[in-house]
C-alpha cells in the first residue's frame, strides 16, 4: 500500500488544533458562570473530539493520550455524571494548557513533555480509566435490547463539509443489529439533481443496548441536519421526542483568525482580483497612450490616470480591510488571564469586555497584546485593593476590570480601567524622589505625577508578587504603544480607579501625514498629531536663559522646539516664512519650528529595521513621489529628546513643568 | 566535495577568496563578492539625523530603505574625493547596507597564500580583516561587520 505524506495535513492540523484549544478555553472559562449549560459541554467535547481524531490520525500519540483523558471527562460531564464544578473547570484549563504547549512543541518537533500525571488526574475524575467508563455503560446496557427508529436527513451540504453520512450508518451499525432503509423522496429529478449536495435520507432500525445518548452522539458532527428523530420503536417506547436538528445545538463556532495565517472570506480576493483587473487595464490604457502619444490623447491619458487612481485607493482599502481582525481575539485571552489573576492574588475579580468586535490591522493586534496585558495585570495587582480594603471603602468586594474598544475617526480606542484605589499621587513623587527622578522640591501638576510612572524603571509595588518584579513596567508599555504611533494617557480619581486609554491608529501599513521641509530635506509628521500651524513672524518667541525658548499661543505657554536641531540638519537661513506646527504627542504640546508646510498625504510607512538601528525621534521612513526617502519624526521621541536635559534639571530642583529644555543634538 | 559543486553563500574556493574591489582614495579596498548584492551608480541619499558622521543617509533600493555609510569618512580617508562615487549594496547577516566608495575596480580570485593578516597594530574598531597581494597592487580586505558598526 502506499504510503501517504503526511507532511501536508500537519499544518491544517497545528491550525484547527490551536482554533479548538481556544474554544476550549474560552468555553471551559464560560463554564465558570454556567456549569451546567449542555451547550457548553458539547462544544467542550467537540474540540476535544476534534484534536483527539486528527491528532490519532497524524500519530501525535501525547496529543491523542491527553485529549482523549479530557474527551473522558467531558463525556462524563455532557452525561450529567460528573458536575463541571470550579475544581474541574480547572484541571481542564490546566490540561488544556499541558495540550496548548504539546501542540506547540509538537509542532516545533520537540519533545512533549509527559501528560501521564495530568491523564492520571483526568482519569480519577471520569471514573477510573477510560475502560471503566465504557464497563459501566453496559452494565445499564445489559437491561434489554430496545429497539430504535431512527430517521436521518443530513444537510444537503454535508459532502462539502467533509463528512460522509455512511459513517454514521457503519457507526449505528456497530452498536448492534440494523435495518436501513433510504429515503429517497426528496431525490429530484435527474437535470435538477446537484451531483455534490446530498438528498438521500435513511430510516433506520438499531436494535441496541445503546442509550440514546450514544445514538445521539453518533450524529454528533452532523448537527445541521435537516432532520434527526430518534425514538423508540418497540411497545415499550416512552414517547418519541425529537432533536429538531441545528435548533438545540450552538451555532458554528465562530473562527477566529490568528497565529500566522490569516483566513479571509473567498469573496474578498475575489473582489480583490476584480480589482487588480481593473488596475492592469487602466495601466495598458496609460501606456498605450504614451507610446504614440500625441496632444490629442491627452484627455484619454488624464482619464485614465483618474481611473488608475480610484483603483488604486480601492485597492488600497481593500487590501487593508483584509487585514482587518476583531480586537476579540486578544480580548479573550485576558478573561483567562484575570481568572489566573484573581486566583493567584487572592482578589474576586469581575471582568468586563465590551467592542470585541472592534477591528484593527493584524499585526498591531498582535504586537499590541503584549502591553495590554501588562497593563491588565497592573490594574489587578496594583490597582485593585484587597477585598478587606475595597469593604472599607465601601466598595463591593469584588473588583472590577473593564476592557473596552471602540473605534473613533481613523482610531482604535482600548480603554483599560479598574475601580481600584486609583493612583497614589504622593506614593509616586516619594519614589519618583527616591529613584532621582524628580527633586524633592519639585511642584508637580497631578497630571504630570501621572506620568511618571511611564518612567524607566518606576514601580510603586512595595511587594515583589510573582506579578511584578518582571523586570518591565509601565515604560515598557508606553514604548511599545508609542512604537505602534499610539499613545497612552491615564486618568485616575483617588479612591475611584484607574483609567488607561491606548489610542492607536487603525494600520501600521500606511500614516495619514503633514510633509514638511526641514533645511533641505523633506519630513513628515503624522497628521493625527498635528494641531495647528502659526507663523512665527507673527509670534514673538521668549527666550528663557538655559532653558530653550517658549511661545504663546492662544493663551498658553508651548516650549518651541527647533526641529534643526533636533535633527542636526542646517536650518535654512534663508527662510523668509518660518512657521510653528503645535503638536500633540502624548499628553505633551509642544511647538515645532519648520521651514516650510509642504502639504498633507498619505504615506507607506517603511521600516527601518533591520537595515538600520534603532533611531531616536524617527517612527521609520517613506518613499516620496519622486523615488527619494524621507522619514517619519516620531513626534514623542523628539519631545523626548527635547526634554531629557529637562529631566536633569528637574533632579537639581529649578523647573517649570511645561517649558522644555532644547536638546543639543 | 567536486569542483562542479556549486558555491553556497558564504562559501569561498577551497584556498582562496574571491573579492570585489573598490578604490577609496588611492587605496584598493575588497570585501567578500557573496557578500555584494549589486552595485549602483547615481542614487538619491536623504541624509539621516542623529547619526555617525559617516552615515551618509539613507536610500531607496526598490521600496527598501538601505542606509547609506562613506566609506571615505569612515575610514578616515582625506586624499583625492571622487567626483561620482559608486554605492556597493552589500548584505551583512540580516541587514543591507550601502557602501559609497569612488570606484569599483575588479573582481579578483585571491590564492589562499596571497593573503595575510593585518599588521599587528590592533584598533577597537579593526575594519581591516587582512591584508592581500595581487601582482602589484595590496588590496585591504575589509570586515563588513566592523564597518558598518
Amino acid at each position: 500500500m502506499a504510503s501517504i505524506d503526511f507532511g501536508q495535513f500537519h499544518q491544517t492540523f497545528f491550525d484547527e488544533a490551536a482554533e479548538h484549544v481556544r474554544t476550549l478555553e474560552a468555553k471551559l472559562l464560560e463554564l465558570e458562570t454556567n456549569p451546567d449549560d449542555p451547550e457548553l459541554h458539547n462544544a467542550l467535547f467537540r474540540a476535544a473530539h476534534s484534536i483527539k481524531g486528527a491528532s490519532a490520525i497524524l500519530g501525535f500519540e501525547v496529543i491523542t493520550r491527553l485529549t482523549h483523558a479530557m474527551e473522558n471527562v467531558l463525556e462524563a460531564v455532557r452525561g450529567g455524571q460528573v458536575r463541571a464544578d470550579g475544581a474541574l473547570g480547572s484541571l481542564l484549563l490546566e490540561a488544556t494548557d499541558l495540550l496548548s504547549g504539546c501542540v506547540e512543541l509538537t509542532r516545533t518537533q520537540s519533545a512533549c513533555p509527559d501528560v501521564a500525571p495530568m491523564v492520571a488526574k483526568l482519569e480519577r475524575v471520569s471514573g477510573g480509566a477510560p475502560t471503566q467508563a465504557s464497563a459501566a455503560a453496559p452494565a445499564a446496557k445489559s437491561a434489554v435490547p430496545a429497539r430504535w427508529e431512527i430517521v436521518f436527513r443530513p444537510s444537503p451540504r454535508v459532502f462539502a463539509n467533509g463528512l460522509d453520512p455512511a459513517f454514521a450508518l457503519q457507526d449505528l451499525a456497530a452498536l448492534g443489529r440494523v435495518e436501513v432503509e433510504a429515503l429517497l423522496d426528496q431525490v429530484p429529478a435527474l437535470p435538477e439533481l446537484d451531483p455534490e449536495s446530498c438528498f438521500v435520507g435513511w430510516r433506520v432500525f438499531v436494535e441496541t443496548a445503546a442509550s440514546k445518548k450514544e445514538l445521539e452522539d453518533v450524529f454528533l458532527f452532523m448537527d445541521d441536519a435537516r432532520e434527526l428523530r430518534i425514538s423508540r420503536a418497540d411497545a415499550s417506547a416512552p414517547p418519541p421526542t425529537a432533536v429538531a436538528a441545528g435548533e438545540a445545538k450552538a451555532p458554528a463556532l465562530r473562527k477566529q483568525a490568528d497565529g500566522a495565517t490569516l483566513r479571509v472570506a473567498t469573496e474578498k480576493v475575489d473582489a480583490l482580483i476584480n480589482l487588480v483587473g481593473e488596475l492592469v487595464i487602466s495601466q495598458a490604457m496609460i501606456s498605450r497612450s504614451l507610446s504614440h502619444y500625441t496632444p490629442a490623447e491627452l484627455p484619454r491619458l488624464r482619464e485614465a490616470a483618474e481611473q488608475l487612481e480610484r483603483h488604486t485607493r480601492d485597492l488600497q482599502e481593500r487590501v487593508m480591510n483584509i487585514r482587518m481582525v476583531p480586537i476579540g481575539t486578544i480580548f479573550n485571552r485576558f478573561r483567562r488571564l484575570v481568572r489566573d489573576l484573581s486566583e493567584s492574588l487572592g482578589k474576586t475579580i469581575e471582568l468586563d469586555v465590551s467592542g470585541e468586535e472592534t477591528e484593527l490591522d493584524k499585526s498591531m493586534v498582535e504586537l499590541i497584546a503584549d502591553p495590554l496585558m501588562h497593563l491588565v495585570r497592573n490594574a489587578a495587582d496594583h490597582g485593585l485593593e484587597a477585598a478587606d480594603a475595597r469593604e472599607r471603602a465601601g466598595k463591593p468586594r469584588a473588583g472590577r476590570i473593564s476592557l473596552g474598544a471602540r473605534h473613533q475617526g481613523g482610531n482604535v480606542i482600548i480603554e483599560i480601567s479598574d475601580d481600584g484605589a486609583g493612583l497614589d499621587e504622593a506614593r509616586i513623587l516619594a519614589r519618583a524622589v527616591e529613584r532621582g527622578l524628580v527633586s524633592p522640591e519639585a511642584k508637580l501638576l497631578p497630571e504630570e505625577i501621572h506620568e511618571l510612572i511611564f518612567a524607566p524603571g518606576f514601580s510603586t509595588a512595595t511587594q515583589v508578587t510573582d506579578l511584578s518584579g518582571r523586570g518591565v513596567g509601565m515604560d515598557v508599555v508606553k514604548r511599545a504603544v508609542s512604537a505602534l504611533n499610539g499613545d497612552v494617557s491615564i486618568s485616575t480619581t483617588r479612591g475611584r480607579g484607574t483609567r488607561f486609554r491606548l489610542t492607536l491608529p487603525l494600520t501600521l501599513a500606511i500614516l495619514d501625514g503633514m510633509a514638511l521641509r526641514v533645511g533641505e530635506a523633506t519630513w513628515v509628521i503624522p497628521l493625527s498629531q498635528v494641531i495647528e500651524t502659526i507663523p512665527l513672524k507673527k509670534t514673538p518667541v521668549t527666550k528663557l536663559p538655559g532653558r530653550g525658548e517658549v511661545i504663546q499661543v492662544r493663551g498658553n505657554t508651548l516650549a518651541l522646539l527647533r526641529a534643526a536641531e533636533l535633527l542636526g540638519v542646517p536650518p535654512d537661513p534663508d527662510n523668509k516664512r518660518p512657521l510653528a506646527v503645535v503638536c500633540e504627542a502624548g499628553e505633551t504640546r509642544f511647538a515645532l519650528a519648520v521651514d516650510e508646510l509642504l502639504g498633507k498625504s498619505q504615506f507607506v510607512i517603511k521600516s527601518l529595521e533591520p537595515n538600520f538601528k534603532k533611531l531616536d525621534g524617527l517612527l521609520g521612513a517613506t518613499i516620496l513621489g519622486d523615488g527619494a526617502v524621507s522619514f517619519i519624526l516620531d513626534l514623542m521621541g523628539l519631545a523626548r529628546l527635547g526634554r531629557l536635559t529637562e529631566l536633569e534639571d528637574r533632579a537639581t530642583g529649578a523647573v517649570t513643568p511645561t517649558v522644555f529644555k532644547e536638546a543639543h543634538a | 566535495m567536486t569542483a562542479a559543486t556549486p558555491l553556497t553563500p558564504g562559501q569561498q574556493p577551497a584556498g582562496g577568496r574571491q573579492v570585489l574591489s573598490f578604490l577609496v582614495g588611492e587605496q584598493e579596498f575588497a570585501v567578500d563578492i557573496l557578500k555584494v548584492q549589486e552595485i549602483r551608480g547615481k542614487s538619491s541619499i536623504t541624509g539621516m539625523p542623529r547619526t555617525a558622521a559617516w552615515v551618509r543617509g539613507a536610500m531607496n533600493l526598490r521600496g527598501n530603505i538601505v542606509p547609506v555609510i562613506d566609506v571615505r569618512a569612515r575610514l578616515g580617508v582625506t586624499d583625492g574625493a571622487a567626483t561620482r562615487p559608486v554605492i556597493v549594496v552589500v548584505s551583512v547577516g540580516p541587514r543591507l547596507v550601502g557602501l559609497q566608495v569612488d570606484a569599483v575596480c575588479d573582481v579578483i580570485e585571491l590564492p589562499a597564500e596571497a593573503i595575510e593578516p593585518p599588521p599587528e597594530i590592533k584598533r577597537d574598531d579593526d575594519v581591516i580583516e587582512a591584508l592581500a597581494r595581487h601582482g602589484e597592487r595590496l588590496l585591504v580586505l575589509v570586515n563588513l561587520e566592523e564597518l558598518i558598526g
